[in-house]
């Protein structure tokens, strides 16, 4: 029976052997939740600006990265939390470093959440993106408000993300909630369920859907439509009067280690210079008093919608209303 | 024959609050053949695993060739068993299966030898090369018997060896088995179910009830003699059974 | 005695093994639970909706999976039509790929836009109900016909033999012999199809639309709200079937060894027989290849369905993005998982199935309740658990939740060729004078090759495609091939997750053509009853 012993002993030293990772002053671990893209440039630009540190940009699909947050706690080996949403950055809050040494002025008064933990980086608008060939070839109109996606022959033509599982899908109805009245816009949305194709799980799925010609109208986002425009795709995008339901996205400091160096640099670059650089690039939404950018084919001037109100608890409160 | 082989002081077993076996005393004459009859789980098996140190009884002595054996593990005791479904190595050939033990005791230039010669003598040489599964009921009896008689033991024990036969092949076994007996000189202690078995077979039969030795005689005795009412009945209950015995006797004597 | 002693030690690691892996990260997780309302929950709307939903569309999910399974195990087991072993490979196809792929490829055909849509102009969308029930019996179906094939391969002839000379017509000859013989492997059929599919939530996240099932509300509660409380709870009635099934399964044990003398049917001819097993395998095989087809497409078009011009461009952007480097993580996790898994549960099995006592009796029931645990549940209560450890972050964690994630159904495997072994074997060692160890070696593993490397494979494969219990532990330097397929989904790189849905398929393919090819020569060798006396 020694021999029994002794595999589980060989086990158990995998495990630790496996175990043994690399660890080192100089490493910054950035969980983040923007487009592979993106993150292909911002570790372009840290090689560049940082050559001495290692910084580890690790991905995660938002759902993933805020419930990895959630329950690593304050042990986590993330440094810097980049683009969560702003409901998820509030459940997390007590999580994050204090940032209130930071000038805030520069950005819109409305984007700086209370707390003081966390700084915008990012607003993702909403639009309505339109496949005008399919509504052409069912000989219908392109709608011009809201009410007008009730109509039957709609039916079956419209893509929404789903508010509980999607911060695009939740920004429409939150909108919609703050310019009509809870009620009234929860009605709306009952109503809207039958013309709907499939509330689908992931903000991008309705221009997805758009692309591949399975939906006509899609309760879409600003930025995804432009992108697939500018590649060439045949897609219109609208506002409705009540503006553009937009969602915010932000950074913060994992609690106790805004102490080290190498993190607060490498912090202060995301947020003076990298910020910046992606909004010239790639995602040119409002977000700063003084500064506007400006992308082919994007939008200028978006009216937005009526966002506030927004917390953590209302958005619980909300999609538990939501029943589907 | 006549000298003391084996002998057994107030052995007692318990499983949890079940007693299997209550003061057990007998004892078994060299080159003796003992059988155990009994109802099912009335405590036969347990006995023999005891005996062999598969089990460990309570309280009591076992006594083998005057020394007591109780603290030995199996393979020192000198004794075999066959077990009931032969519990043949499925993976090995006839020949694998008896020289296996050998040849793990060392020795396998001679481990090879004994076991051709028991196959030669159980009359499988022409089957060597086989797997279990290929043989017959009967054939994979005498494979087991070969295993078990490869490491030279005095005393065998068998569990209803001849259970899942067929009549002939049950009836050809018996002379087989009363054979090597002879040849071997070994002492066999043999358990089953099958009366007729082992009144035709046996010096002595060992009659178990709830854990207690009923009655341990010779079949004629047993006949004759009832120690109790549970014999008296046990015997008329096969009192055709012993009808036919006889008769298979005297035909056997002619 | 000195050697249950060591045994009792040896249980009593394991159980520490276990207890360290499996029961107190769930406690962990559990811990979380106190503050749900749970019989508020049970009685909510949203939850019984969703539980109806899951139990109507599971239940014909399961019919239809097990229905097919029947009929093609039949007809490739009792028919003479040629290339059966091609066909049997292509039906377990399904069962290499991530459910979720199911779902996209789903969608890709049979999306509005989806190509065989646009061929046959159909109407009708497949989000729903129906696109879930396609979706799902697409992936559980080969595991029914797995299943099933095993069981018909072994029915012993005789009695229809015996009843062809008797005169007994076909018709009742099925039901006094093959329905009998068949009960209790197609329940055990049943309620395995069944679990499997109540908790998966890759087909309906894909495809499911408004037809909202409970996984997929565990799935949004965990992930969507950061409620692990009330996902656990979800995750706990998720548990039930595979506790219904597991207790029948010990209350019906029969211990019975199966009878070696079966004798392989010899299959007459049957000209209309055939050539319906010819057409039906034929369409399920095409049902089987469609997706895979599409993959390949979706894969080799620029960008589908606008750019339909062939490049390699979804394929080098799949290898930037590390697919390269993920893809020998995950050789690494499944490698070490099977090897480690398969040692692991022969181990446990070892002492559950050929050492009795109460220790191995509780050993048993711990080393099933991982069947029962939703993916999402333990890969959360493992960071819960682990944080801060050694092993967190690491390789090593991933191997050990993919351990426990799948332990269960292997285990299973080789409890039950153990305990169908003679069960005097160690005895005959000991009255031989031959150690536990030398039998355990010479005259147990041998006998139990064929299992151990279907157990290899059933690790390998499953850790190649798990996405669920790894999506929380994994890292940039362990991040695993099957992980790139929701990141790309997440940012609509259809293509690119089409691509590694297919590496993965390649991969597995080839694991298990080597278990095929190990398995035949070893029945070839070993097992079969000497032909000539047939
Ligand atoms: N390991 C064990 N643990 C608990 N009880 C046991 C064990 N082995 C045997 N028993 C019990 O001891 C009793 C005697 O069992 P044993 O196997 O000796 O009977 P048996 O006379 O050989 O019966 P059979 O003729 O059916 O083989 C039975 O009640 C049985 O249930
Ligand atoms: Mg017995």
């Amino acid at each position: 029976m020694k021999r029994v012993g002794g595999i589980l002993l060989a086990f158990l030293l995998i495990f630790l052997a496996v175990g043994c990772g690399k660890s080192g002053d100089e490493k910054v671990i950035v969980y983040l939740s923007s487009e592979e893209y993106r993150v292909e440039y911002f570790q372009k630009r840290l090689k560049e600006e940082f050559p001495h540190y290692e910084v580890v940009l690790e991905y995660l699909p938002t759902g993933t990265h805020a419930a990895k947050l959630e329950a690593e706690g304050l042990e986590t080996e993330c440094d810097i939390s980049f683009e969560l949403d702003y409901g998820y950055l509030g459940s997390l809050e007590k999580l994050f470093a204090d940032l209130s040494a930071y000038d805030s002025s520069p950005y819109l008064a409305e984007l700086v959440p209370d707390s003081g933990n966390y700084l915008p980086t990012l607003r993702n608008g909403g639009c309505i993106a339109i496949n005008r060939e399919i509504l052409e070839q069912k000989e219908l109109p392109v709608p011009d408000n809201y009410r007008d996606l009730l109509k039957p022959e709609y039916k079956g033509l419209i893509s929404m993300p789903n508010p509980k599982a999607s911060g695009t899908g939740y920004m429409f109805l939150k909108s919609l909630v703050n310019a009509w009245g809870e009620e009234e816009a929860l009605a709306y949305f009952d109503a809207l369920t039958s013309n709907i194709l499939q509330y689908t799980s992931s903000g991008s799925g309705p221009v997805n859907a758009l692309v591949q010609g399975e939906a006509a109208i899609g309760l879409a986002m600003t930025a995804q439509t432009v992108t697939e425009i500018n590649r060439g795709v045949d897609l219109e995008l609208y506002f409705f009067e009540e503006g553009s339901p937009y969602s915010l996205y932000g950074m913060a400091m994992i609690k106790g280690k805004e102490t080290r160096p190498a993190v607060k640099e490498v912090f202060e670059f995301f947020k003076d210079s990298l910020v910046i650089e992606d909004k010239e690039l790639f995602f040119p939404e409002k977000i700063f008093k003084e500064r506007d950018f400006v992308l082919e084919n994007y939008p200028v001037d978006i009216l937005y919608a009526d966002m506030s109100g927004d917390s953590p608890a209302e958005k619980a409160r909300l999609l538990e209303k939501w029943d589907h | 024959m006549g000298k003391n082989k084996l002998t057994v002081e107030k052995l007692s077993k318990q499983f949890g609050t079940n007693e299997v076996l209550q003061n057990i005393s007998f004892t078994v004459e060299e080159g003796e053949f003992l059988s155990i009859l009994g109802p099912s789980g009335c405590g036969k098996t347990t006995l023999l695993r005891i005996l062999l140190g598969l089990e460990t009884a309570e309280s009591g002595r076992i006594i083998k060739d005057g020394i007591d054996i109780a603290g030995l593990p199996p393979a020192q005791r000198g004794m075999g068993m066959v077990f009931q479904n032969y519990a043949l190595f499925e993976n090995m050939t006839v020949l694998g299966n008896v020289e296996y033990a050998l040849k793990k005791r060392g020795g396998s230039k001679k481990a090879r030898s004994t076991a051709l010669e028991l196959i030669e003598r159980v009359g499988l040489s022409g089957h060597l090369s086989k797997k279990p599964r290929q043989l017959s009921g009967g054939q994979q009896q005498r494979v087991a018997l070969a295993r078990t008689l490869a490491v030279n033991p005095d005393i065998i024990l068998l569990d209803e060896p001849m259970s899942a036969l067929d009549v002939e092949t049950r009836l050809a076994l018996r002379s087989e088995i009363l054979d090597l007996q002879k040849e071997f000189g070994s002492t066999i202690i043999y358990i089953t179910h099958d009366q007729e078995e082992a009144f035709a077979m046996s010096d002595r039969i060992m009659v178990m009830h709830e854990g207690v030795i009923q009655q341990i005689d010779s079949p004629h005795k047993l006949m004759d003699q009832p120690a109790n009412d549970y014999i008296r009945a046990f015997v008329i209950h096969n009192i055709q059974v012993k009808i036919d015995s006889l008769i298979r006797y005297s035909r056997e004597a002619k | 005695m000195k050697t249950s002693g060591k045994l009792t030690a040896v249980k009593g690691l394991l159980l520490i093994f276990f207890a360290v892996s499996v029961l107190l990260p769930l406690l962990r997780m559990l811990a979380r639970m106190t503050t749900v309302d749970i019989r508020g929950l049970l009685v909510s709307g949203p939850f019984l909706a969703a539980l109806k939903n899951s139990l109507v569309v599971t239940a014909v999910s399961t019919l239809i999976a097990v229905f097919l399974a029947t009929l093609l195990s039949w007809l490739l087991e009792r028919s003479r039509i040629r290339f059966k072993g091609l066909f049997a490979l292509l039906f377990t196809l399904p069962m290499l790929i991530p459910s979720i792929s199911h779902g996209m490829g789903l969608v890709v055909l049979f999306g509005a836009n989806g190509l065989v849509t646009g061929w046959f102009g159909l109407k009708g969308s497949i989000y729903g109900f129906w696109g879930i029930v396609a979706g799902s019996v697409m992936y559980s179906f080969p595991v029914a016909f797995l299943m099933l094939s095993d069981i018909l391969r072994y029915e012993d002839s005789s009695p229809y033999e015996a009843a062809d000379v008797m005169g007994i017509s076909r018709r009742h000859q099925f039901a006094s012999i093959t329905a009998p013989f068949l009960r209790r492997p197609m329940l055990s059929t049943l309620f395995a199809v069944f679990t499997l599919i109540i908790i998966d939530y890759g087909v309906p996240l894909m495809v499911g639309g408004q037809y909202k099932t409970l996984p997929v509300m565990m799935y949004q509660d965990v992930i969507g709200l950061l409620d692990f409380g009330k996902g656990s709870v979800i995750g706990l009635v998720l548990l039930t079937p595979a506790l219904v099934a597991f207790i029948l399964d010990v209350l019906n044990r029969d211990k019975l060894t199966l009878s070696f003398v079966a004798r392989p049917f010899r299959v007459r001819k049957n000209r209309l027989r055939d050539g319906l097993a010819y057409v039906t395998s034929g369409l399920v095989s095409l049902a089987v290849l469609l997706p895979i087809a599409a993959f390949l497409l979706l894969t080799l078009v620029k960008k589908y369905p606008s750019d339909m011009r062939l490049s390699m461009d979804n394929i080098s952007r799949a290898f930037n993005m590390g697919a390269g480097a993920n893809l020998g993580h995950s050789l690494v996790i499944a490698l070490v998982t099977s090897l480690t898994g398969v040692a692991l549960s022969f181990l446990v099995a070892y002492m559950t199935a050929r050492t009795p006592g109460k220790l191995s009796k509780i050993l048993h029931l711990v080393s099933l309740i991982s069947l029962a645990i939703p993916g999402i549940v333990l890969g959360l209560s493992y960071v819960l658990f682990f944080k801060g450890s050694l092993i967190y972050g690491s390789l090593a964690i991933l191997i050990l939740v993919n351990l426990v994630h799948f332990f269960a159904s292997p285990y299973l495997m080789i409890y039950n060729t153990l305990a169908k072994l003679n069960e005097h074997l160690e005895a005959v060692g000991q009255t031989l004078g031959v150690s536990r160890i030398s039998i355990i070696r010479d005259v147990i593993l041998p006998q139990a090759g064929g299992t151990l490397a279907e157990m290899f494979t059933y690790f390998f494969v499953n850790s190649m495609m798990t996405i669920s219990a790894v999506a929380f532990l994994a890292t940039a330097g362990t991040r695993p091939l099957s992980l790139m397929i929701t990141s790309f989904e997440a940012q609509m790189l259809l293509e690119c997750a089409a691509f590694i849905a297919l590496l993965i398929l390649t991969v597995n393919l080839l694991v298990k053509g080597l278990f095929t090819y190990y398995r035949s020569r070893k029945e070839r060798s070993a097992y079969e009853p000497d032909q000539a006396a047939v």
